[in-house]
């Protein structure tokens, strides 16, 4: 065993650290892909970087011709098996990543190195497709510094140096590099959208809210702590209760599950006119919203038009042109109060209908209801008595409904989460015929008090219903809203149903939960700041962040001319930095001495370099006798001062004087 | 330098003229270009600038961005790596044809700052031929000894020198040339044994040589086993002193010419001949001098006469047109 | 104590002056080798007054002097002394050769065989002979001049670069300038002058003086200079071989020396260059084959000052 270790020891030495820095920054580009890219190409992937490694420690031979043509082969096999196809963005990452592990087979000549590094580059790029969070931008750089360290140790692989200087080295160019990139960065036109169409990914996993509603869905989000978007007013934050953030309606109900008929009717792309009055202030704020792979936006109800690149539908949801898939940022107005299709009544009956033998109590209970009421609205509000009279549950665990989920919530369990309540509610509406339909989207939000911003995660996901009523247009109900606190369970859900008694409630936490609670914050901002400044850094930010230095209305011409302006001034400054001449560290005698020197050679009689101080004086006396005692006294205190034993007292004060009084 | 010598294509293909002493490599005489390497890592940044915009991903940006810079910076610096250096070479000793030079060329870094990596090769070289590479650490020297392979005998001008460097990243290939006004002697290449002219004029010098022989006492020195008993100084023994033998200085100051006269073939052959023959004489300790066609070397035996001899063959009268610099060379 | 120095190394000069017309600054080389514990070697055509330079340095120091002339048949013996045997007391007496005096002047050096060369080289490094399996130490001080003539190369051997490296300085005297040699054709008999020529030293006070020369200061500063001057010779592409570490000692030591003749108590740069052709010259002629030493020594001489 000892031998073992002595002989992998030895091995370990014998590999060529250029090689090694290489290897280590690849694996770590490829560890994000890791669960992104399925194992049939992970696995041989990891396979291929450890055989290169085993080739670098002498264990293993490199492949032949042969074998790495078959390799070649059968990565294209496992990329088409995993994805049917060999481009878009998640087949061509998976591509780049197998056949950058199968080069690793053949690196011998600089060029292959170069390859290797260059598409290592790309990896990280690759990565960054999927995910620009600070932490793994944090992480790539990491990455990259490695990755250059590779390059650097490469390019002077035939000084041996050691390691450390390397990383040091490649350290400082990044660091060198570093004003250039931001200049580049805040000044390199932008241009908006995709060159070409995105091929469509089947494979990207999409979070947050989805476009069908079924019992559980949800439920689901309510533990997921992860932001969904950030949202910072430009004046006065509404109340809590009116943070209805409107997202998709879902107007097609098959007895257990909601769906919205628009993911079906995607070539429509016509904007409709929103017809609404409002009836209060304006709320103006801007939203960035995180990627979470799905084309509809989320807005403050009720929005009053729609940002760039997208459309207002008829239910109106704002529809993107593309699936949001990088972080987005609009700034948007909204009116919490309005009054919304107060005209005709909706004529699509899509509002009305429900699948037929679905829900056979709940429409007993409708017509029984609707019976006892003066008029569409007293039914409403007795529908709303009844949730909060009987004994309904909120809960984030409902039991399981099997077979018709409207009436054994409403009469058997009568325990569920918001999509339980607003689906029941929408169906007894329609059952009386009056429209309806469900939203989903997010309620509330949190302040962050360290950012002046609010933070709406995925556990804010929510679902109401809106109802159309004669004279009034569409009306918002939230049914969960009426149940009293009493019957909540989690006590975070109180939040949700009565703000004032969440917050009359919620004890003063412990000092560690509240810190906590304040990092959490604070980290957020950091996050917010980012997602600001650099994710969300398009056109319009460009624009913002010029006419902020006072360039407003700056066109491309104008722009590429103070690129470039910008760029020769910061290398013009790293070069001035780098070819500055460093003159030899000499003491204060010698410096003295130099002056005095310099002082002469103005007057046309310089010092030899090879010239000792005695021979100086000799030659300089003759040309300028009027001077003889001055030098002779220079010369002397500074022979003294540098090659006598001990120095006389006070010599260099006396040097730094007579120099400075010495005037030729 | 009127900017358009300055910008002379001649100029930059072979830097400037020779010059004696220490050449410094000024701003303007260090040339950048990247490498092929370079080109294709210019072509993965084209690549990730265009995802980027089509993915509107603003770290991938970022990152292409911070490549660029990098690169940009890398130029700077390898640019910086031979800015400064001062260049500076001194006489090569003499080979024979077919042999190696060995040219000592040493660097100068009065900067404050390690030069690494620096490659050094003679231009006209092939490529990765006698290439040396070597730091210069910050503000002293380094010495080097170039190989460049002597193929024809005479007196040449040095080759130009081209100093190179692609670091730090390998991106950019920063060079320079360095061109000297001195030059290197090729003797001709030695034949095969070939017996010494026997038949040449043999003559006794009565000052001896101090080889050894068995005419003039020079000295005593130890006994050792074998040596003949007339030999032996027995008086020291008769002293108590040990064995010693008594050592007698060669009176064999043969003198030899040797003539151009004496050899057949064409001329390179018989200059190969009478380099053989020098080197000969001179092991041998023979006083020796040397007849060519219209130029006679008189006899003697010093450490000079052998340089002298070799040196005449090596510019015996065809090795004239030899001496061809680099301008007449590139017309 | 400096200038109690500087008073009778001047007195020296000046006596040995009056015999050596004109040659002022080579008897203060000769003299700053001798204070520097070194040997001198002096290059030079003959007759130009090598012999009287040795002899006159001995007189005014008060020094034992001996004179050998080297020749093709010289032998080792010849130099250090043999072991005679004596009938009267049945034992080997040694009987000192010519070595055994305080100031050698050892003529036309490479006339004799390596050898004999060598007895005397091996003598002047170690202050010290081994004959007959026995050491004897040789009296201090101990100074040797060589002499060698550069122009005749006919059955000589020249001392190669491992011997010349012992020698300290090496000097040349030159012809006399033209008042100089009128002096010498008009004025008395040099060999009479020299004979008349009392000492101005003795023994202990020129070993004072040795003492006094190796404590003179030699700064940091000067010995970045002096280490300077070597790495150039090592690094410099001009130079087959660099300087040896002898060689910087020489420097150092010749250079306190001079020095101390100037009467400073430090070493300066200029003594350093005035020392350097001496202390260079021979080593960078025998190292350099058919390289020219006084352009390397000029090359040497334009390091620059640190």
């Amino acid at each position: 065993m000892e031998h073992l270790r002595q002989a992998l020891a030895w091995r370990w030495r014998q590999v060529e650290r250029p090689q090694l820095w290489l290897l280590v920054g690849l694996a770590l580009a490829l560890l994000p892909h890791v669960g992104r890219l399925p194992w049939l190409l992970i696995l041989p992937a990891a396979l291929l970087l450890g055989w290169r490694l085993g080739f670098e420690l002498k264990l293993v031979r490199l492949p032949s011709q042969m074998l790495r043509w078959l390799l070649v082969g059968l990565a294209l096999a496992a990329t088409w098996a995993s994805y049917h196809t060999l481009i878009g963005r998640q087949a061509g990452v998976a591509l780049l990543v197998i056949m950058l592990c199968l080069k690793l087979m053949e690196m011998d000549r600089p060029r292959d190195v170069a390859i290797v590094i260059g598409l290592s580059y790309f990896v990280v790029i690759t990565v960054f497709l999927f995910d620009q969070s600070l932490l793994m931008g944090g992480y790539m750089l990491l990455v990259v510094t490695l990755l250059t360290t590779a390059l650097t140790a490469f390019s002077r692989a035939s000084a041996k140096l050691p390691q450390r200087a390397n990383l040091r080295l490649a350290a400082t160019l990044l660091a060198q590099a570093a004003p250039l990139a931001l200049l580049l960065f805040m000044l390199f036109p932008r241009i908006p959208g995709p060159l070409w169409h995105l091929p469509s990914d089947g494979g990207s996993a999409s979070t947050g809210l989805s476009d069908t509603m079924a019992p559980g869905n949800i439920s689901r989000l309510s533990d997921n702590g992860a932001v969904a978007f950030r949202v910072r007013f430009a004046g006065e934050t509404p109340p809590q209760d009116r943070l209805y953030w409107r997202g998709l309606a879902l107007t097609h109900f098959d007895g257990r599950t909601w769906r919205n008929p628009n993911e079906t009717r995607r070539g429509l792309d016509v904007s409709y006119d929103i017809e609404y009055t409002a009836t209060g202030a304006p709320v103006d704020y801007t939203l960035t919203l995180e990627p979470h792979q799905r084309r509809w936006l989320f807005a403050l109800d009720m929005p009053a038009g729609a940002p760039p690149r997208s459309r207002v539908s008829e239910d109106v949801e704002i529809i993107a042109r593309d699936s949001v898939k990088t972080l987005r940022q609009y700034t948007l107005r909204s009116y919490t109060e309005y009054r919304l299709g107060t005209g005709s009544a909706p004529r699509d009956f899509a509002y009305l209908s429900l699948p037929s033998g679905t829900a056979p109590r709940a429409r007993i209970l409708a017509r029984q209801l609707r019976a006892e009421s003066s008029d569409d609205a007293d039914y409403l509000q007795r529908v709303l008595d009844f949730i909060r009279q009987q004994p309904f549950y909120y809960t984030r665990r409902p039991p399981l409904l099997l077979d018709d989920p409207v009436d054994e919530f409403l009469f058997d369990n009568r325990r569920g989460f918001c999509e339980h309540y607003a689906s029941a509610f929408t169906v007894l509406m329609r059952a009386a015929g009056l429209p309806a339909r469900v939203m989903t989207g997010y309620q509330g939000g949190e302040n962050n008090p360290l950012g002046d911003y609010f933070i709406v995660r995925q556990s804010d996901a929510h679902a109401w219903s809106e109802v159309w009523l004669r004279g009034r247009g569409w009306v918002r109900v939230d049914p969960t809203a009426v149940i009293p606190p009493g019957r909540v369970e989690n006590p975070a859900d109180l939040e949700r149903i009565d703000p004032a008694y969440a917050a009359r409630t919620r004890e003063t936490p412990d000092w560690a939960k509240r810190l906590w609670r304040q990092m959490g914050f604070g980290w957020d901002r950091v996050n917010n700041a980012w997602n600001q400044w650099i994710i969300g850094y398009d056109q319009g930010a460009q624009r913002g962040f010029l006419s902020r230095l006072g360039l407003e209305d700056v066109d491309w011409q104008r722009m590429v001319g103070l690129l470039f302006g910008g760029l020769g001034l910061v290398v013009a400054l790293i070069a001035l930095q780098l070819f500055r001449h460093r003159p030899l560290r000499r003491d204060a005698v010698g410096e003295a001495y130099a002056r005095f020197c310099r002082k002469l050679a103005r007057r046309g009689l310089p010092r030899k370099p090879a010239e000792g101080a005695q021979d100086y004086s000799q030659r300089v006396i003759p040309r300028r006798p009027e001077l003889a005692a001055q030098i002779q006294h220079i010369t002397l205190l500074y022979q003294r001062l540098r090659y006598a034993r001990a120095a006389p007292r006070d010599g260099l004060r006396h040097l730094k004087q007579a120099v400075r009084r010495f005037r030729p | 330098m009127s900017l358009i010598q300055r910008l002379s294509p001649a100029r930059f293909l072979r830097g400037e003229g020779p010059e004696a002493g220490p050449g410094k490599l000024r701003q303007r005489r260090v040339f950048i270009l990247p490498t092929r390497q370079g080109l294709l890592f210019a072509v993965i940044l084209l690549l990730m600038l265009i995802g980027s915009i089509n993915y509107d991903a603003s770290l991938g940006y970022a990152l292409t961005f911070l490549l660029a810079a990098l690169s940009v910076v890398a130029m700077l610096h390898a640019y910086r790596n031979l800015l400064g250096l001062r260049v500076d070479t001194g006489p090569a000793e003499p080979v024979f044809c077919g042999e190696t030079l060995r040219v000592p060329v040493s660097l100068e870094n009065p900067a404050g700052q390690t030069r690494f990596a620096v490659s050094l090769h003679f231009a006209e070289q092939k490529a990765g031929q006698g290439r040396v590479f070597c730091d210069v650490p910050a503000d002293s020297w380094v010495r080097v000894e170039l190989p460049l392979s002597a193929r024809r005998r005479g007196r040449h001008a040095l080759p130009r020198i081209t100093l190179a460097t692609v670091f730090p990243l390998g991106l950019f290939r920063a060079w320079a040339y360095a061109e000297f006004d001195a030059s290197v002697l090729v003797y001709p290449r030695p034949a095969r044994a070939t017996p010494l002219p026997r038949d040449s004029v043999w003559q006794t010098d009565l000052s001896g040589d101090g080889g050894q022989g068995a005419d003039d006492f020079a000295g005593l020195r130890n006994y050792q086993p074998g040596d003949a008993p007339g030999h032996v100084h027995w008086k020291t023994l008769a002293r108590g002193q040990g064995l010693h033998t008594k050592q007698f200085g060669g009176d064999h100051a043969e003198e030899l010419w040797l003539d151009w006269q004496a050899t057949a073939g064409d001329t390179e052959v018989r200059l190969s001949i009478l380099t053989r023959w020098v080197l000969d004489a001179d092991v041998a300790h023979y006083r020796y001098g040397l007849r060519l066609p219209g130029q006679t070397l008189p006899l003697a035996h010093d450490p000079r006469q052998r340089c002298r001899c070799l040196e005449a063959l090596a510019l015996f009268k065809g090795a004239e047109p030899d001496i061809i610099t680099l301008k007449e060379y590139l017309g | 104590m400096k200038s109690h120095a500087k008073e009778s190394l001047d007195a020296l000069v000046a006596a040995a002056g009056r015999i050596m017309l004109g040659k002022e600054n080579e008897i203060r080389l000769a003299l700053a080798c001798l204070l520097a514990r070194g040997h001198l070697l002096i290059e030079d055509l003959p007759g130009v007054g090598k012999t009287t330079l040795a002899h006159t340095l001995a007189r005014v120091l008060g020094l034992q002097y001996q004179r050998i002339q080297f020749t093709s048949d010289l032998l080792p013996a010849d130099i250090l002394g043999v072991a005679v045997f004596e009938q009267k007391s049945g034992r080997f007496r040694f009987q000192p050769g010519p070595i055994f005096a305080q100031l050698i002047l050892a003529d036309e050096v490479n006339r004799a065989t390596p050898k004999a060369q060598s007895a005397l080289l091996e003598a002047m490094e170690e202050q010290q002979v081994s004959v007959e399996g026995e050491t004897r130490p040789l009296p201090t001080p101990f100074f040797v001049i060589a002499t060698q003539n550069p122009a005749s190369q006919i059955g000589t051997f020249p001392l190669p670069e491992s011997q010349l490296d012992r020698f300290t300085l090496r000097i040349s005297l030159g012809y006399p300038d033209l008042h100089a040699e009128r002096e010498l054709l008009a004025g008395e008999d040099r060999r009479k002058l020299l004979h008349d020529l009392s000492p101005v030293l003795d023994g202990t006070q020129l070993q004072a003086l040795q003492a006094d020369a190796g404590r003179v200061h030699a700064a940091e500063a000067l010995l970045d200079y002096l280490q300077a001057l070597l790495v150039f010779s090592r690094q410099s592409p001009h130079f087959a071989h660099g300087l040896s570490p002898r060689a910087g000692l020489s420097l150092l030591h010749s250079a306190r020396a001079w020095a101390l003749m100037a009467g400073r108590d430090h070493v300066l740069p200029e003594d350093v260059q005035t020392m350097l052709p001496h202390v260079a010259g021979h080593r960078l002629q025998a190292a350099e084959a058919g390289g020219d030493a006084q352009r390397l020594v000029a090359l040497l001489q334009a390091v620059p000052i640190p």
